[in-house]
Formats: structure tokens, sequence, C-alpha cells
């Protein structure tokens, strides 16, 4: 990848400048919360800084105060030696700074070249917008940034990478000085991610400072210069990338070391639960693959490789067009989600906040939605049962929450996801399809989670792990499915999976 | 340079120019106008005459004026339903000042500040104090055909002042085929069109309705700009409304009731999401004319005028359930 | 400084019932009940009072519905229409039959049968229920028209038909009987039953439900149908109190019935509504009704009125929730 001789010849030069941006002694509270400290970092032209902590050690704050969407209580931000001050998103612009977020800010109804001039759509005296100009510049600065982008192509057809790069565009549109990247790889594949790392490599070298906020680890090794690591709002760190290990890094985050994230217990495999014969549908193409009690399997797959297709096909969420599919012998026939249920499997969906959560609701009415049968008595709810089994599964997996009727909404992201692998677990399932289970969690919370999917196989339960992250696939899985382009291209045992052979199957 | 980029080919700047008026929803909407219009030519021999073809235009455009009102209102992300009673009210001021006065550009003036001013709360309530704007203007459709009531007693107020000019702006045909309605609301929308497409404001109003999130965080002002929205769709009503006091002569007090919901059922038609920030305002003036020559056409061959309200309900729910159709298979 | 602390707790108390759930609506309807004593002699008498519920019952009954429907995060805008054409079906089939029970029948099947269509279009073609039912609502203007150039007269003259919205049951009329039965029927559904925790289900997040086992499509399909089949019933009481079937009757009733639904506390974006609320804010609106006849002033107000409570009840209700849920 050749990483190395860039990174070492952005090094030689930095060090001797002046920082782009420079932060002191930063602090902000919101009620009841001090979310930063005392906090001061700095980046100079050229150099990536990665920004390291757990979800809720400050960096989505520090993210925020910089684009001008906080202000701070106290403390300093300086621009080339100038202090700043930010009363809001369009300052923080201006002054130079321009942050990529996770969700990415973009008008998905706009083409891509109007997405990057939309600030003031390069309008002369009349206020009329220029559009042959706003494409002409879109189209010199992908000419120069090296982006095979069409500027009239509209936003949401493009994929999650492309529209990272328009959002880099932007900032190079308006001649940032500072580029922040909030976990700008949470949703790209390797050949992406190598992609965004030339990106990122290129804007070092037109003197851009980065500053590069992630929770992959090898990531980090990879691109960073300097790692800055927070804790509980507090400054905990500030070392070059050399200098680190994995482990010493880890330890910095979560202030303990966590020894073994993934847990894998001895467990009697039984019988097939579940049985997939040439599953089609509109994405998939002859899928065939079996999972047998008390075993974890994972599928892997770059993104539209098939996973959540797979996953939503065989709990009948989504039609298939051909293919027979067995929940412990029985065929999942009708196709549908209510015959799955019945069948003994369940999906635990991607996406939690349009699949999964109902965000006004209490914790109680979310964690028993999948087992209201059970608290019914001639068709009316038994509040009293509903309530003493919620108690029991906040306690056994140490939910933490104020009290179960307050509306989810609220719980961290770990929290909820625990919320809702209670709501299957409440009803009773035979097979669980996990579908990116540990999507925006942090650390800590996931390795609680890795637990209890070891825990779910070691009790007999068929599992379906669809991941994204090759780490937690081969620490979790028994076997591993391979898919690519909607078709199975591998299949590995825990023993013989590599990391080669598995990213090869997966591009096949 | 690949060839396909090179503008001097002739067909690529056919297909370009196209492209740029025009996205493949309106080629569609179009042609189903055109469709409507050669089946009723074979069906009625007087569908298909200049007479008749411009009177539905000048028929049609005021519902057309409500409905770019209401398109923008959409296209921002808000919904105004409060029109149908603002047309009424709006002929009141404009009546009763011409009556005194004898002036129709007072009484113009009139009704534009009624309107505005029932923009403007509008616009505060949803915008500033941020109430859901459907409620919103509910809530003011109740509240202005009351007033309207309250202050009629419930009797049209006449047109005593005769003016000619304010006859001729409802009536009036220029170059004895154009209705002026038609001319008047044509420009309108046309200036709509190019308000949205060409000037930065109208290309926020795309923004604040696409995504509000993203507009605030590029730093613009969403809620002046869904603010200003509610004042272009009233004043649009306001002139709908001054076009019907002089179509009919008088101020009447149930004018205009169900307008709102045959403006929204035709910019739907016409493309507009309900969700905001998509659609635009060619469509919806597709929507409108094809409502409108269904209308009439079905009035040609002598169908009952009910049997237009029960074939309007079903083409719009064709034409929607087609579109979820579509966009389902994508 | 003790004047302040005093006055402080008053506040919080006032806050506090402010912000229960039904706290606003019962402190509005105390104000209006008691101000309107004060004002009008003849307000706080049995009869008056009978006539209030007499009035609220048509609203409430159908409201009902539109508040499952609401809370599913579907909306039918042709229940005024629907009204309408069905209290002309219910006279018509019993002037033919001379049947009140077949009558009934008939409006209360074509109501539902309005309702199985919504939810066809809603539910299987996918067309947004707002702009669905608009159609259908257009649709039926029309058809009423086609079906029938003008009033159904009561030809059949049994004895017992206008009783039905004239009537009394033990002292409380029949119209009264009807709504308070169907109220209670959806109070209890919602609050007691498995079913009713899906229909809040459905409207919160419908993959979710979707993926837990149930069908949000079924849930939806029976809110449109209850409702439509409510609509129904209201029109047999509507021909019952007009003594005729009016294909004008229901101009306007969709949106009064969609005032009271949202004034009584449930989201027009779903998941969240009761029928309490409802009960209330019908009351609201029929004393408020009720109250500028009792006071002699002009009777326009009483279409203003439900606006401006509307548009306050909402701005009340956003202040409470504060602009973060914005």
């Amino acid at each position: 990848m050749g990483k190395s001789d860039v990174a070492t010849a952005g090094a030689a030069d930095f060090h001797d400048l002046a920082p782009a941006l420079a932060v002191t002694g930063l602090s902000k509270s919101f009620p009841g919360v001090k979310a930063l400290d005392d906090v001061s970092l700095s980046v100079r032209p050229g150099e990536v800084l990665a920004l390291l902590g757990e979800n809720g050690a400050g960096k989505s704050t520090l993210i925020k105060v910089l684009a001008g969407i906080h202000k701070a209580d106290s403390g300093q931000i300086e621009i080339d030696g100038v202090p700043q001050d930010f009363t809001n998103p369009a300052d923080a612009l201006d002054a130079g700074i321009k942050v990529v977020f996770q969700e990415i800010a973009l008008i998905p109804e706009f083409s891509v070249a109007e997405n990057m001039f939309l600030e003031d759509h390069l309008a002369g005296k009349a206020n009329l917008v220029n559009w042959r100009e706003i494409h002409r510049r879109a189209q010199e600065i992908f000419d120069r940034a090296g982006f095979a982008l069409n500027t009239r192509a509209k936003v949401k057809d493009l994929s999650v990478s492309e529209q990272q790069l328009v959002e880099i565009s932007r900032a190079m549109a308006r001649d940032a000085r500072i580029v922040i990247m909030d976990e700008p790889t949470s949703s790209l594949t390797p050949a992406e991610v190598t992609h965004l790392f030339g990106v990122i490599n290129r804007l070092r070298k037109l003197g851009i400072a980065i500053v590069y906020v992630s929770h992959k680890l090898e990531e980090i090794f990879e691109i960073a210069d300097t790692c800055v690591v927070l804790r509980d709002g507090r400054w905990v760190s500030t070392k070059p990338t050399s200098e680190h290990t994995p482990a010493s890094l880890v330890k910095d985050m979560v202030g303990r070391e966590i020894t073994s994230l993934f847990p894998h217990s001895d467990r009697t495999v039984g019988r097939e639960i579940v049985q997939v014969e040439d599953l089609s549908s509109k994405r998939l193409d002859d899928i065939s693959f079996h999972v047998r009690a008390g075993e974890v399997v994972g599928f892997f797959g770059l993104m539209g490789a098939g996973r959540t297709e797979v996953a939503k096909a065989i709990v009948g969420f989504d039609p298939i067009t051909k293919g027979r599919i067995r929940i412990d012998g029985e065929d999942l026939k009708p196709h549908s989600t209510v015959r799955s249920k019945a069948l003994g499997i369940g999906l635990l969906s991607e996406d939690r906040k349009t699949e999964g959560l109902m965000l006004d609701g209490s914790v109680t009415r979310n964690m028993t939605l999948a087992a209201l049968d059970q608290f019914t008595r001639n068709g009316l709810m038994d509040h009293r049962a509903e309530t003493k089994q919620a108690e029991g599964f906040v306690d056994r997996f140490a939910i933490k929450l104020a009290r179960l009727g307050q509306p989810i909404r609220n719980l961290s992201g770990g929290n909820q996801q625990k919320v809702l692998l209670s709501r299957w677990l409440m009803f009773g399932l035979k097979a669980v399809v996990l579908d990116e289970p540990t999507r925006g969690i942090d650390v800590g919370a996931k390795a609680e989670i890795f637990a209890l999917i070891d825990e779910l196989a070691a009790q007999g339960l068929a599992v379906i792990l669809m991941t994204s992250e090759m780490p937690e696939l081969l620490g979790l899985s028994d076997r591993i499915y391979v898919l690519s382009e909607g078709r199975m291209t591998g299949e590995f045992t825990r023993e013989n999976a590599t990391q080669e052979e598995i990213l090869d199957a997966a591009i096949r | 340079m690949p060839l396909s980029a090179n503008p001097a080919l002739p067909q690529n700047m056919l297909s370009r120019t196209l492209r740029k008026v025009a996205g493949q929803s309106e080629i569609a909407l179009f042609v189903s106008l055109v469709l409507i219009v050669i089946v009723f030519s074979s069906l009625s021999e007087y569908f298909l005459t200049t007479r008749n073809l411009t009177n539905v235009l000048g028929q049609a455009s005021i519902i057309l004026l409500i409905a770019t009102g209401v398109a923008v209102a959409l296209i921002g992300g808000e919904v105004d339903i409060s029109v149908g009673s603002l047309v009424a009210a709006v002929a009141l001021p404009l009546v009763e000042i011409m009556n005194a006065t004898g002036s129709l550009s007072l009484g113009i003036l009139g009704a534009l500040v009624l309107g505005l001013m029932i923009g403007a709360i509008n616009g505060y309530l949803s915008a500033y104090l941020r109430i859901n704007s459907l409620i919103v203007t509910l809530g003011m459709l109740f509240l202005i055909r009351g007033g309207v009531y309250l202050w009629t007693n419930k009797r049209a107020q006449a047109d005593t002042a005769y003016l000619d000019s304010f006859f001729a702006i409802g009536n009036g045909k220029a170059f004895g085929i154009m209705p002026i309605p038609a001319i008047i609301a044509g420009v309108i929308v046309l200036m709509v069109m190019f308000i949205m497409h060409k000037t930065r404001f109208g290309r926020r109003i795309y923004a604040a309705g696409g995504s509000a999130e993203v507009a605030r965080m590029v730093g613009y002002d969403v809620r002046r700009i869904k603010f200003i929205c509610f004042l272009i769709s009233s004043t649009l009503a306001t002139i709908a409304g001054i076009l019907l006091a002089s179509r009919l002569g008088a101020a009447v007090h149930t004018s205009g009731q169900g307008y709102e919901f045959q403006a929204i059922a035709a910019v739907v038609l016409g493309g507009v999401s309900l969700a905001g920030g998509r659609g635009n305002i060619l469509g919806a003036a597709l929507g409108v004319l094809i409502l409108a020559y269904l209308s009439n056409g079905l009035g040609m061959i002598n169908a009952p005028t009910e049997w237009q309200l029960v074939i309007t309900g079903i083409v719009i729910v064709a034409a929607v359930s087609l579109d979820s159709y579509k966009k389902s298979k994508e | 400084m003790r004047d302040l602390t005093d006055d402080d707790r008053s506040g919080a108390l006032l806050r506090r019932v402010f912000n229960s759930e039904y706290g606003f609506l019962v402190v509005v309807l105390t104000l209006l009940v008691v101000g309107l004593s004060l004002a009008a002699t003849n307000f706080l008498t049995p009869s008056n009072a009978v006539a209030i519920l007499h009035q609220s019952s048509l609203v409430l009954i159908v409201a009902v519905g539109m508040t499952f429907l609401l809370i599913t995060a579907e909306v039918d805008i042709s229940v005024g229409a629907n009204l309408a054409f069905a209290s002309c079906v219910v006279m018509d089939v019993i002037n033919q039959t001379n049947s009140v029970a077949l009558g009934a029948l008939a409006g209360i099947a074509f109501g539902a049968g309005v309702g199985l269509i919504n939810a066809f279009v809603t539910l299987v073609l996918k067309v947004n229920s707002l702009i669905g039912t608009i159609a259908m609502m257009m649709a039926l203007q029309g058809g009423v028209y086609l079906y029938t150039r003008e009033a159904v007269q009561n030809h059949h003259q049994i004895e017992i038909f206008p009783k039905i919205a004239t009537g009394f049951i033990l002292g409380i009329p029949v119209p009264v009987v009807f709504a308070a039965v169907v109220a209670l029927a959806g109070w209890f559904y919602l609050a007691r039953t498995r079913g009713g925790r899906l229909v809040f289900a459905s409207g919160a997040n419908e993959a979710a439900v979707r993926l837990s086992g149930y069908s949000p499509a079924r849930v939806k399909f029976g809110a449109f149908v209850m409702t439509g089949a409510l609509v129904g019933l209201a029109a047999v009481i509507l021909a019952s109190l007009l003594n005729a079937g009016q294909p004008t009757a229901g101009t306007g009733f969709e949106l009064t019935v969609i005032a009271a639904v949202l004034l009584g506390g449930t989201s027009l974006m779903g998941g969240r509504g009761t029928i309490l609320g409802t009960v209330l804010a019908v009351l609201i609106l029929k004393i408020i009704d009720n109250g500028i006849i009792m006071l002699r002033w002009n009777q326009d107000l009483q279409i203003i009125v439900p606006g401006l409570v509307l548009i306050l009840a909402l701005y009340m209700d956003q202040k409470k929730r504060g602009p973060a849920h914005g």
C-alpha cells in the first residue's frame, strides 16, 4: 500500500511548522455532565492527528465545538495563531475548519457540484445561481484531487464513500485549512478505505491539517502521525503513533486493559437449526448454507455484498424469488416474519433507529415488543408480569438506565442494543440473526456484546453474525461464509480462516 | 476528452436542453396531458377548439396559482392548507375598498396586505414557534373562514363599483382568445420557476425542505426561508382570490372551499413530494393542467359533473400508486 | 421573600398540572365550565348538559376511530364525505326494506367498505393516506350526487327511527350511550390489550413491529376499517337526527374530528395518543360551541374558536416538550 513512505515523507516536514489549529483548555458542560474538561491539542499543516476515545469520552463534543455547533464554556481555539470565536457553523467554515461528519451533511436531491457550493451558489450581484461556473469549479477541484466524480450526479445516487469525497471536495472548494473526519471508514469497504487513505495523503501534501476520529485501531496505525486520547471528557495522552502499541492505546482509552475481547467458550454443536437452499431474491443469487445449534456462523462481505439481504430474507422480512428456508426442519412458508417468529428465528437489525427502536417508547415497551403474547391473558396485557420480566433482563445484562419507564431515546447505543437483544431473548429463539450488532457502540460495550453472543451460543442457540469488521468475524465465528455481489464465494472453518483468503473471496 | 461530452453535437444539445427544463417525470406528465387532449378530441368535436382549450386555461388559472404556492411550501418542507379560506378572505378588502374608493389598485393593495398578514401568521407559528404547519394552517383554515362569515354575515359582498379594469382581470381576453387570468397565472408561474431554479434563494428553499439539518449547518437561516415560503404561498393564493372575485363579480363567503385539497392533489400528482425538497413547479403546473383538462373533457362528453370528481379521485390514486410502485422497483 | 417562595410553589404546582398528560385539558375544561356557569345562568342545567353531550357524541364516535388511525401514523380525510353518503344509504335502505336494523347495518357496512378501500389504497397501492383519502373524499362527494340528487326523505315513518337520535336509555340520550360505549371500548383496547399495544408500536416503528413477528399492515387495516364502520354508526345517528339522508351533511366534519383528536394530544407522527384526551378535547370544543350560543354570541364564532384552540393547544404542547424535540 505504500503507506509508510508517504507517512514519513509527511512527518519530515510538518514538525517544524506552527500549528494550524491549536486548542487550549477547552471545557464544555451540559446539564448534569461535564462533556469536556480542560482539553488541549494542536495539529500542524500536513499532520494527521488521530483523536481517540470511547463513546462519551468527549470526542463528538470537541468536534462539535470546533465545527461551531456548540459553544465552549471556557478555553481557546486558535487557527494559525489567531484566536477564534465561533457562534455558528458558518463561522467555523469561514475560519477554515471543515468537519466531515459520520452522518453525511449533504442535500441528497442536489447534484454533486451544487452541494460543493451550497454556501453561496457562486451567486453574483443579482443573487442568480451561476450553474456553469459551479460545474466548472467542481470539475477543477476533482481534477486537482484526482477524484472520479461526475459533477452532475445526484448525491443520493452515490455510494457512501463517494459522498465522503464530495464532502472533502467541499472542504477544498472552501480552501479549508483543517479537515476533521468523524469515523470516516465506518461504512466503507476495504478498497474504499485504501482509496480514502490515498486521498488523505494527498490532502496532507497540500498542507492541510487533518484530525481523524476512529475506533479502528488498525487504521490509526496506518494513517495517523500523532494520537490524542480522551477519556470521560478529559485529556489522557498525546503521543506519536510510533510510540503506541494497540494494547497501550486501548489501555489509554478505557483506563484498563481488556484481556480478551473475544471470549470463545467450548460448546457442543447440535443439530442443524437453519437450513437454506438455493435462496434467490432481487439482490441474492442461489445462496445455500446451514447453521447448527450452539454455533456462531459469521457472514462477511463488502458493502452491497448482500449480508443484510440474506439476514432480512431468512427471517421473512424481504421477499424471495426462489429457494427453501427451513428452521428446525419446518419450512418458512408463508414467507413472513409472523411465520419466522413462530418457527423461532429473529433478526436484530443493523439499523437500530429505523428498524429497531420506538424512540419515544419506554424501555419496557421496547423490550417486550416481540414477547407480548407471553404477557397476554385472553387478549389482555398483564402489566405486572411484563415489568417483572423487564427488570430481570435489566439486571442480567447490567443495562444502565434511570427507570424502566424512561424513553429509550435517552439510553446510550450500547444499552439500547442490549434492550433490543433482550427483546428476542425474552421471546426465546432457536436461532438469532445479528446484523452488525456492534455498530456505533464503544469499545467497553462491545466487549459485553461479544460475551453475550458467546453465551447465547453456549446456551444452544444458532447464531448468525453479519459483520464487516474482520477482527469481530475472526474472533467470534465458528464458521465463516463469504458473500460477494449476492453470491456465496467462500466458506471457512474457524481453524482455516485467514484474513487474506476471506478478503480474496469477498472481492471475487 | 470523451465524445459524449462534446457540446457541439446537436443531438446532445437537444437532449441536454430538454433535461435542463424537464426531468423524466415531467416528460411523462406532459405525455399524459397530450394523451388526455387526444382522447377527448376524438370523443368530442368541441374539445379541440382554441376557444375551449384556452377557456380551460382561464378556469384552471386560479387553482394553478394556489397550487404553485402550495408547491413552494411543500418543497420548503411545509404544508399550507389555509389557502382555500384565504381565497375567500382577501376578496373582502378588495371589494369593500373598491366599493368605497373606486380604485382597483387600492383594493388589490388591501387584498395583498391581508394575504401577507395571514401568510406571516402561518409562517411565524410554523417556522418560528415550530408548530406543525399542517395543524397551524388547519387551524387558520377554520379561523379565516369563520372570520369571513362574521364579516359578511354569510352574504356575498357584491362589487358595486363596476370598474372595467376589475372585470377585465378575471374575464378579459388578450388578442380575443387568451383569457387574462391565464396570462397572469402563466407569467407568475414562470417567475416562480425561475426563482426556484435560478436564484440562490430558490435553491435554499429546496435545501431547507430536503434536509433542514444540513441547511442549518451550511449557515442558512432555515426559519426565515420557511417563513418566506408561507408568504409566497399566501401571496399567490391572494392573487388567485383577486382573479376569482373578478370572475364572480363579488366577494363570496363560501368561495375557495376545498381548493386546498384540489391544489395539494394536483401538486402531488405533478411529482412534488409531501416529504419536502423534491419536485418542481413545472411538474406541479402540469398536474393542475392534467386535472383541469380531464375535468373539462368529461364535461364535454356530457359526463355528469359528479363523475368528474370521482374520476379525478381515481386518477390521483392511480398516479400516486404508480409512482410509489416505480420507486419500490428501483 | 416568603411571598416569593409561596408564589414559586404555587407556580410549580400549576406547571405540574399543566405538564401532566391531561392536566392542560382538564384545566381548560374546568375553566370553561366555571366561566360559562357564571356568565350564563342557563348553562349549568341538566337539559343543557344533555344537549352538549348529545352534540359531542357524533364527533366523538368518529374521533375514537381517528385516534386509532393517527396513532398508527395514518389519517382519513374522507370521513366527512363518507358520513354524508352513508347517511343517505341508511335512509334509502330503510325506505326500501322497512327495517331499521337492515338500514343501520347497510350504513355501517358502507362506511366500513369505504374504510376497506382506504386501507387497500394506503397499504397495498402504497399511496400516502393523506392523498389517498383526499381522493376518496372527492370520489365520495361526486358519488353521493350520482346516488341521489337530493336529500333522501323519510318515507317509512317507522316510529322508533327518530328515537335513535332523540330517545333516552335510563335518562341518558341514546347517541351518548353509543359514544360512551365506543369510547370505553376504544380506551380499554388501547390501554389494556395486546392489540392496543401493537397500534402504538405500528405508529412508532413499523419495521420494528414487523421484525418482531407482527403485521403492522393488519393493525392499520383494522384501524381504517374500524374508522369507516364508526362513520357508518355516526351516519345512522345523523340520519335519525335530520330525519333524512343529507348528501351535503359532512362538509368540514373531517376537520372538526381531526382538530379534536390533535387537541387531545395525539401525535400527527404516530405512536402517541389517548382516548381520554380525545374525549376531553371533543367536550371542550362542544362546550365552546354551546357557550357561544348560550352567550348569544355570533354563531360564526363556532368556526373560529376550534381553529384558535387547536393552534393554542399545539403551542402549549410544543412549549412543554421544549425546543429539543422541535
